[in-house]
């Protein structure tokens, strides 16, 4: 089942997902505790993946983003006066979206910054939430589907190297990491029906800026850069594993907000 | 004086309709059983005593308890007064909506119409009786016709008249003969059951038992003693057809399976006439339009034998009024199955018996698993299942109760979450308004219902951990009524009955997917919070009903019920 959250702010910097995912950490703990520590305790492929997307009407500018107490870098930050951001979730579990959407009620509002994260200019933000709609889904019943990325597919080999849709292989690490993915229990407890198959139609490498406590602790880095792919592909597998892979996404970190994609057509 | 020990079950139930049969000797105080003339009948533990003037007036008594329980006689008188109460009362225009009910399940349009076709509709039904009456029909001779009775609907009133009267008059030959018809089906041919035998049948059976057994005068084998009780000296030439050939399937026809033909098998008077008076020790009971008989083979004890068959007679057969009512016979249907049930957690047999059949009386000796005695017993599944006695379904014009639905379902382990959609679904659709559905039962009957199933699953069934409680699901029960309230409140009742209608589909195909995501969607809408027990549901299939079922009911509510009676009175 996919939703939308539409959030209330007026700036958002280009740092933003590890924010996003702390604001489902916050909603879980006031609804499900158990949950949440089930999902966050521990390495555990997330039943979900997310986008968030921008108003059109958006001006980007440049602004000191204050990351923590160790980190502040000058980078994008766009100013959406008066406007909304619109944060996409799909996931397999219901017991994500009963407990998310149940926590986000009575969160009402999230401190996107706090006293010494997340600063913009010295600023803090927060976000308003405003309204959490269903979204339709698409039923998928073929064994080949056009997807479209919402966001970006991030596929890394055994040394944690990102491998490229045109890198020959490409598909046999993407085969390797949704077979562990759908092995979790809590996922599918088994590998794909059939292996998948992947042709790039309009496919563009995409660099995002990411950033995690844990990245910068442990590098001494402020940002990570993560190369991945975005665009327009088809994939082909058994129409069971690919609605597994359209509710939670494709890849590595579907739980930061990468892999979600769209049927097309 | 005679000693008779307890036996079998058939010979146990010949005692108990010997003592029921003789009746005014005994009485129960104080839970024992006591007689009140111990020169006549005394009891032991194992066995009764008696002299043999017991049997003076024998013959009256024993035809007088058959007639009783064959009850056609007094069950006609009173249907055929009722017929021309009937007709006569058909022209006055009060009695239509009755009437039409009554005889044609209210498919008349006027008045007009009734009174046309009620004459030739009682006439059918009354022919229909007499085909089977021909003691009757020979009586009254002629029977006017379609035509006549068209022309002059008094012809038909004066020829049931006329059947009250001849009844009346020739009570003690119908006495005799309904007599005869009822045993002869359950005994086969024996003495005045003869086929070839149409009068004095009483007589008959006062030579061949009363007056034998009371003076003694039976004559004896010189050889051989009784079978059954291996004490008394055998009864010459008893031909081993004694009501007990049927079961044991001995009689003169069968005489290739009996060592050297001889169909002749050593029995006492007593032991006889004991097994000839077994249909008084069995209890009539009306099911599915049949009679069946039931009987308690309690045999510790002739105290706890004739206590235990009194009491289930005591329950099962209450008094039944001239308008049967039906919430009384699907009670009847609890009862009995109730009973049963205490019975088998005593270890007691209990043997329904279907004595229609005309060569060969078929036997049920029932078989309840401990676990189903036990959810029958439970007085909380009883007085759940009690309020059901007086719900039904219709789909067009066949009505069914729903409460000898679910004992059948029960017994024959099939009982399941199936039966409630089916019912739910009835209920939707008598709330539309449907020509072809309609039900009496209400979405908190269905929500008791649903609680039954859950208790039947987890403790007859077993097997099952249930990751829920009652409790779980009566709370999902209100969280469906509190959405109710909240469409309600929001001007969106007509929701209520499309989002009913898709949760109920998605329960039918088990598809929880579906579900959920009506239910998200529809509290998203409402920006309510979603009760988070729904995540209990995703774990199997059982809590998956339970929890959806809850919720449907809730959300179906009789308030909503209530509220639209509530409009229609208003607008008149």
């Amino acid at each position: 089942m996919r939703i939308r959250i539409l959030i209330k702010t007026n700036k958002i910097p280009i740092l933003y997902r590890h924010r996003v995912v702390s604001l489902f950490k916050e909603a879980l703990k006031k609804s499900d505790k158990d949950y949440k520590k089930f999902l966050y305790n521990g390495k555990i492929t997330k039943p979900f993946s997310f986008n968030l997307v921008l108003p059109p009407n958006r001006k980007s500018i440049k602004a000191n983003i204050q990351i923590d107490e160790n980190f502040g870098i000058e980078d994008t930050v766009f100013e959406i006066e008066e406007g909304y951001l619109s944060l996409f979730i799909s996931a397999l579990d219901y017991r994500f979206l009963i407990s998310l959407f149940n926590g986000l009620k009575r969160l009402h509002t999230f401190d996107f910054s706090s006293d010494k994260n997340m600063l913009v200019n010295g600023e803090k933000l927060v976000w308003e939430i405003k309204k959490v709609s269903p979204l339709n889904e698409r039923p998928i019943k073929s064994n080949t589907i056009i997807f479209k990325t919402n966001s970006p597919i991030i596929i890394e080999d055994e040394n944690d190297k990102p491998v490229l849709f045109s890198d020959e292989k490409f598909e046999y690490h993407l085969n390797e990491i949704t077979d562990r993915i759908l092995k979790s229990p809590h996922i599918k407890g088994k590998v794909l029906e059939q292996p998948l198959k992947f042709e790039p139609i309009k496919m563009n490498k995409q660099v995002i800026k990411h950033t995690l406590k844990a990245f910068r602790e442990k590098t001494g880095k402020p940002v990570m850069y993560l190369t991945g792919n975005s665009g327009i592909f088809k994939l082909s597998g058994h129409p069971k594993d690919l609605e597994i892979l359209y509710k939670i996404g494709i890849g590595n970190r579907t739980g930061q907000g990468f892999g979600m994609v769209e049927v097309l057509g | 004086m005679e000693k008779v020990y307890l036996g079998d079950w058939l010979y146990n139930a010949g005692i108990v309709g010997f003592l029921n049969i003789n009746s005014h000797l005994w009485e129960i105080k104080d839970k024992r059983l006591v007689s009140k003339n111990e020169n006549l009948l005394k009891f032991g533990d194992n066995y009764i005593e008696f002299d043999r003037k017991i049997f003076d007036g024998f013959a009256e008594r024993f035809f007088d308890y058959a007639f009783n329980q064959y009850g056609r006689y007094e069950n006609l008188l009173k249907l055929f007064e009722e017929y021309i109460e009937d007709l006569n009362n058909s022209e006055d225009i009060e009695n239509f909506e009755k009437l039409n009910k009554k005889y044609f399940q209210g498919k008349l349009k006027d008045n007009k119409e009734l009174e046309d076709k009620l004459p030739i509709e009682i006439f059918d039904r009354f022919k229909k009786i007499l085909s089977g009456f021909t003691l009757l029909k020979k009586k009254l001779k002629k029977l006017p016709s379609k035509n006549e009775i068209k022309k002059n609907k008094s012809s038909l009133g004066e020829s049931l008249q006329k059947a009250i009267k001849i009844m009346k008059e020739n009570k003690e030959e119908f006495w005799e003969s309904d007599v005869q018809i009822y045993l002869r089906n359950i005994y086969g041919q024996k003495s005045f059951l003869n086929l070839s035998v149409n009068k004095d049948r009483f007589k008959k059976f006062f030579e061949d038992f009363e007056e034998p057994l009371k003076e003694n005068k039976v004559k004896k084998d010189s050889k051989y003693y009784c079978i059954s009780c291996m004490e008394r000296k055998a009864k010459k030439n008893t031909i081993f057809d004694t009501g007990i050939s049927k079961f044991y399937g001995l009689n003169p026809d069968s005489i290739n399976f009996i060592w050297n033909f001889n169909p002749k098998l050593p029995l006492c008077e007593i032991c006889e006439i004991i097994y000839f008076s077994y249909f008084a020790g069995l209890t009539p009971v009306k099911k599915d339009d049949k009679t069946v008989y039931y009987f308690v083979n309690s045999d510790s004890s002739i105290d706890d034998l004739v206590r235990e068959n009194q009491l289930l007679k005591n329950i099962l057969t209450t008094e039944i009024s001239e308008n049967i009512l039906l919430d009384f016979f699907t009670q009847i249907i609890l009862e009995s199955s109730y009973r049963e049930a205490v019975y088998t957690l005593q270890n007691i047999a209990v043997l329904e018996l279907d004595l229609t059949n005309e060569t060969m009386p078929k036997v049920y000796s029932f078989n309840l698993s401990r676990e189903k005695a036990q959810f029958l017993k439970e007085t909380k599944n009883k007085e759940d299942l009690r309020k059901f006695s007086k719900n039904y379904y219709k789909i067009k014009d066949t009505k069914i109760s729903i409460l000898p639905e679910i004992m059948y379902l029960i017994l024959e382990n099939k009982f399941y979450f199936n039966y409630l959609n089916k019912l739910l679904k009835f209920y939707i659709a008598t709330q539309n308004n449907s020509k072809n559905y309609e039900t009496n039962i209400t979405p908190h009957q269905l929500q008791v219902l649903n609680s039954l199933i859950f208790r039947f699953l987890t403790n007859v069934i077993g097997g099952r951990t249930m990751k829920i409680s009652e409790n779980d699901m009566w709370t999902i029960y209100y969280k469906g009524k509190g959405l109710a309230d909240l469409l309600k409140s929001k001007n969106a009742e007509n929701k209520i009955q499309s989002i009913s209608y898709k949760l109920l589909n998605a329960l039918r195909i088990g598809d929880t997917r579906e579900f959920m995501d009506i239910l998200i969607r529809t509290y998203m809408a409402y920006g309510e919070e979603i009760p988070s027990s729904f995540v209990k549901t995703l774990s199997d299939k059982e809590t998956f009903y339970a929890l959806g079922y809850s919720f449907l009911n809730g959300l179906l509510g009789e308030e909503n019920q209530a509220k639209k009676q509530e409009e229609v009175n208003n607008n008149g």
